[in-house]
Formats: structure tokens, sequence, C-alpha cells
């Protein structure tokens, strides 16, 4: 799913700094929307695409920041995790929380 | 519990509360900005004193403990130009007693005032870079409007340039945070200053010393981004002129020397050049465009960004003694040019005593 969201949030600042440029102050305004729009999606994909894991921890778990975590264990993480690793955005999958939970 | 760091964001805030509570009574209006404006500096000097005495003052906002809660820290570099703040608002109170006419007033001069004070404050003392995102934007809404209160058609004119370039450096800024937090999962500075050191993809670390530098780069009106200044600086009155001169793009100089001391002390040897090479031209083209102008505020808005040249060269150096004479470039530079521009205000009053 990432590199779709790449590649459309990519489109969306084409087309966003492609408006800006437009000779209509309309088109910028729109061209302004469409940027911040994408830079929005970019923060929320930034930190990872998962399917509905709910933001609480059990109590008592070492406190862990910006972790990432496949959505069930054994569900293709390990593909995941390779995947994150290569596109360079590697460093929740490591983290001790992770490891902590999942036992990996 | 060390309140001196998070009062000189709370009392601006305060003060433009108070101030917004007294819409209709200007003269109440006038009297909260000058003593709202005289406890900044009171607090800022406070603060000052704390940290010459203890080196660098921490608190946590919200009670949330390091990397997650949100952390001011005042350390001399911030607690100084906090002060200076604390100087310039209350100068620019008194100023605008005076000069500011009841059409501006009346539309919440001085509430503005104190927001953008109040959002100059925060991001001198955050630790976070999301918050500095935030305390950015607070200072330019503030700005959008004082910028365009009065609605000459300069103005307008004036203001969209404004906005638009100072928006797209708003984003660039946000992408390069969502970027920079995909890396490494954190928001403090100092948490994103460990881990990008051991960060194993460094190129992409670059790429992230570029943006921040293009987005602080806009907004302190470096190089080949500075054109909104010329275009919008010597449009509105004197005070928020004056006001705007001296601090709005000295917090684009502060960031960067933030960001690049901090977080990206192992990309110098790239980022270095291109710091370098932005900085003198910076200073060449702006003098060379305050040569080509013969109205007051329009010379001295080009010294602005040649000024602002001299303080990224002294980032730019990345010696302890070049930077030093950056920083101390700034502080000179926010007082002297927020003088600069009160005596062209002043000058215009006396060649034309009824305007």
């Amino acid at each position: 799913m990432e590199p779709v969201m790449a590649v459309s949030i990519g489109l969306m600042y084409a087309a966003a700094i492609f408006l800006m440029l437009r000779r209509s102050i309309v088109k910028l305004v729109i061209g302004l929307m469409l940027l911040s729009n994408a830079a929005n999606l970019l923060i929320f994909t930034s930190a990872g695409m998962t399917r509905g894991a709910p933001p609480l921890i059990p109590e008592g778990s070492p406190p862990c920041w910006g972790g990432r975590r496949p959505a069930a264990p054994g569900r293709g993480a390990d593909r995941h995790r390779d995947r994150l690793r290569r596109a360079g955005l590697r460093r929740g999958a490591d983290s001790p929380c992770l490891r902590d939970r999942q036992g990996r | 519990m060390r309140p001196e760091v998070a009062l000189p964001v709370l009392l601006p805030l305060l003060s433009g509360a108070i101030s917004l509570l007294f819409w209709r009574s200007r003269p109440m209006q006038r009297f909260v900005a000058v003593v709202g404006n005289a406890a900044l500096l009171g607090v800022a000097l406070w603060l000052l004193a704390s940290v010459s005495q203890d080196g660098y003052v921490v608190i946590q906002m919200g009670g949330w403990e390091a990397p997650i809660g949100i952390t001011l820290i005042a350390d001399t570099l911030s607690a100084v130009m906090v002060v200076l703040t604390g100087i310039i608002g209350l100068a620019l109170a008194i100023y605008a007693l005076a000069s500011t006419g009841p059409g501006h007033e009346r539309f919440g001069y001085y509430p503005l005032m104190h927001l953008l004070l109040a959002g100059v404050a925060g991001a001198f003392l955050t630790g976070d870079i999301f918050n500095l995102y935030v305390w950015f934007e607070v200072m330019l809404v503030a700005s959008f409007a004082l910028l365009i209160l009065g609605g000459e058609k300069a103005q307008m004119e004036g203001a969209i340039k404004y906005v638009t370039l100072n928006l797209l450096a708003s984003v660039i800024f946000l992408t390069a945070i969502g970027l920079t937090y995909g890396m490494v999962g954190t928001l403090n500075m100092a948490d994103i200053a460990q881990r990008l050191a051991v960060a194993e993809h460094q190129g992409m670390v670059e790429v992230l010393a570029v943006m921040y530098m293009i987005a602080f780069g806009i907004k302190a009106a470096a190089f080949p981004l500075f054109f909104w200044l010329p275009a919008s600086y010597h449009t509105p009155p004197v005070a928020v002129s004056a006001l705007f001169a001296g601090l709005l793009t000295k917090v684009g100089v502060y960031a960067l020397f933030r960001v690049f001391t901090l977080m990206f002390d192992q990309t110098m040897g790239y980022t270095q050049d291109l710091l370098l090479w932005g900085a003198a031209l910076t200073m060449v083209t702006g003098v060379l465009g305050a040569a080509a102008q013969f109205e007051f505020r329009r010379i001295l808005s080009f010294h602005i960004v040649s000024q602002i040249g001299y303080m990224i060269l002294g980032l730019a150096l990345y010696t302890p003694l070049a930077i030093a004479g950056g920083v101390f470039a700034v502080m000179h530079n926010i007082i002297v040019k927020t003088n600069l521009f009160l005596i062209s205000g002043i000058t215009g009053a006396c060649r034309a005593p009824t305007s």
C-alpha cells in the first residue's frame, strides 16, 4: 500500500505546484489546499499504515514511540519489514516494544 | 517546576485574550498592551537570570515524559532571544500608542500583536520540532492578519505574495517533519539528533537537511527565496513593519541555527557549501536590490535581506567563533532593524504631520 500512497502523494504535490504557478489567484488557492492535503497524507503515511490497530498498549509495557507494528503476527510481517528496510523507513520495526510483544 | 520557561508564551496569550475582552474600549487595549509587554520583558529577564545561573532550564508540558511529551527548553540562546522579543514588544507597544490609526485599532491590532509575540516566544522556547511548526503557524497567521489590516491595495498585493511563499515554506517544513518522523520515530529535537546520527540511510538525512534549509531559508529570506520580503514589508503601517522586520525573519534564522547545530551535525560537509553560497549570494543581492530603491522602507527591506546573509554566513562557516558571531549579528540586528523602521515612521510623520 505504501508505494501506491507514495506515488499518489507525489502526484498531489506535483498537481499542487502546477496549480500554484498558474496565472489565476483562485487556482493558486486551490493549489495551496492540495499542497497542504498532500503534506498531511505524507505525515499519515510515514507514521505507518496498519489495519485497525487501536492506539492502546497493555498496561506496564515499555514505552515505545513511533513504533510500526504489523496487523497480526505472522501475516506477512517479515516481508513487510523487508520492504520497510529497503525503503529506508525501518526504524519502527526494531523498536523494543515490538520485540517484546511479538516475541521476535 | 520552572514557570519562567512557560510564562513568556503564556503572558502574551493572556494579554491577547484580555485585549479581546476589551474589544470596544481602545484605551483599555492600549493599557493592556503596554502592561502586558512590560510584564513579558520582566519575565524574559527572569528567564535569562535563571538560565545564566543553571545553564539551561527545562519543563515538560502536561507532565508527559520526554520523547513523547513536548519539551520547553531555554538555553542561553533562547533566553536572549526571548529577552529581545520582550524589548521589541514593549518598544512597539509604546510606539503604536501614538501611531496606530483608529481604523486599525478597531479591528484588533493589539490582540494580533500579542498573539504574534506569543508565537515568536514559543518558537524560541520549544524543544519539539512539530511544536516549532505550530508556533511558526501561530506567528504567520497573526502576521497575515496584521499585514492586511487597513485594506489598502498595496497591502493586499504584498500580502498575497507573503502568504503564498510563507505557506509554501510551512508545507515544505511539514513535509520534512513527516519524513523525519518516518525515519526516526520521534519528534523531540534532542532525540532526533541522537537517532539521526546513527540512522542507516545517510543520503535520506541529507535530503532532510536540505528540505529544512529550504523551508527556513524561505522564512528567513535567504537567497533565491527572499522576494516576498521587499514585496510586502513596506506596505503595512510602520509599527507592524517594524515588528515584522525585527522578529519574523530572525525566527527563521534562529530555527536554521537550532536545526543545523543540533540535528544535522554530521552532514555539514555537504550542506555547508549550500549554506555558504546561499549566504554570500544573499548578502550581494540584498545590497544590490537596496541600492536600486528610492523609498525609505523599501531600502530597509532589501537591507534586511543582506543582513540575513551575514547571519547565515556565521552559521555556514561552522566554527564556534563564527556561530557566536552569527548569533551576535542576530541579536544586534533585531534591535537595530526595528529601530530603523521606527525611524522611518517618525521621518514620515515629520514630513507629513497630518497623515
